[in-house]
């Protein structure tokens, strides 16, 4: 076995993960190679180093066992105080696009007098509409008769 | 993602398994504890989607890491005086205080994965087929990283070791 060999198979050699055989032929390099003897030597130091800190599972289930754990509510809603809210939210922020893109492409936006016409003939309908809803419903509100007035000029009263 | 119980259920099961990693980088039972509550606190707050206990032994193991390595640095930048003291008295320490700090200095400066192969290899006892199917890596990979890490671990030792013996000189 040469050097390269060994360094190639040295990590399952260091952890044991080896056949009895290959880890024969390395003790074997290693008696006769002082230079992989001496990294192996170090690299076995550094393995004792990081196993000083190892604890049995014995001890640590039992100084485990000690540590308590506080639940001081649900801190994924602290930190998104408007998680709850989301949908709401959306819907909101779709509502607002949808009249801000139908204010924007409305017809007088296009052209001023358009506006114009519309409102000229759409002024004395809702007018009617409004007196319409004011003898069907002498003592509504006054907003509650716009809102009829504007929502549909057919009113009966039941 | 999980619920309160499930964190719960996690914490009886893992808090030990957690306990001997923390363990093994401080070496210290108080540090160890803390650095368990606040695996467990963190994933209170994250409540992360874990399908199996493998993904959850997996997402503990990196939290656990990176609250070890962020207490230690934020120790480091809040005091580097206290520090400087540390490694003051880790020179006239003896060697076992010593190699302590030069393990906890060069596992500062290891990549993530391999503090994470080392602390599944020796404190999880995994073989490297298990280490490299946990962390998505390949187990050649795996290897090198077990390597390399122990090389900067000697190297680190080694280094200790001389500064030891040059303090004594002086």
């Amino acid at each position: 076995m040469r050097c390269d060999d060994v360094r190639t198979i040295l990590a399952e050699f260091l952890s044991g993960e080896m056949s009895t055989t290959n880890a024969a032929a390395i003790h074997q390099h290693l008696l006769n190679c002082a230079a992989c003897d001496q990294e192996v030597r170090g690299l076995r130091e550094a393995i004792g180093g990081v196993q000083a800190g190892a604890v049995s599972s014995q001890i640590a289930q039992h100084r485990a066992s000690q540590i308590t754990l506080e639940f001081t509510g649900d801190s994924r809603e602290i930190r998104k105080p408007y998680a709850q809210m989301a949908p709401l939210l959306r819907y909101a922020a779709v509502v607002a696009i949808s009249f801000g893109a139908g204010y924007l492409l409305r017809p007088a936006a296009v052209s001023g007098k358009a506006l114009e016409i519309e409102s000229n003939d759409a002024g004395p309908v809702i007018a009617q509409r409004y007196e319409a809803a004011n003898r069907a419903y002498p003592k509504a509100a006054g907003m509650s008769k716009s809102l009829l007035a504007l929502a549909n000029g057919q009113l009966t009263r039941q | 993602m999980l619920t309160n119980a499930d964190i719960q259920a996690a914490f009886k099961t893992h808090r030990a398994r957690v306990y001997r990693w923390a363990f093994g980088l401080c070496r210290r039972h108080e540090e160890a504890a803390d650095a368990v509550q606040e695996a467990f606190t963190r994933m209170i707050q994250a409540r992360p989607t874990l399908r199996s206990d493998a993904e959850t032994i997996g997402w503990l193991r990196r939290v656990t890491h990176r609250v070890i390595i962020d207490r230690w640095r934020a120790a480091r930048t809040r005091n580097a005086h206290e520090q400087r003291a540390i490694c003051h008295h880790t020179l006239q320490a003896p060697d076992a205080e010593a190699d302590l700090a030069a393990i906890r200095s060069v596992m500062l400066e290891l990549s993530p994965q391999q503090v994470l192969v080392i602390i599944a290899k020796f404190y999880d006892e995994l073989t490297f087929e298990q280490i490299a199917d946990e962390l998505g890596i390949s187990t050649p990979t795996a290897k090198t990283h077990y390597l390399r890490a122990l090389t900067a671990i000697r190297d680190q030792l080694n280094s200790a070791h001389m500064g030891g013996i040059q303090h004594a000189v002086r």
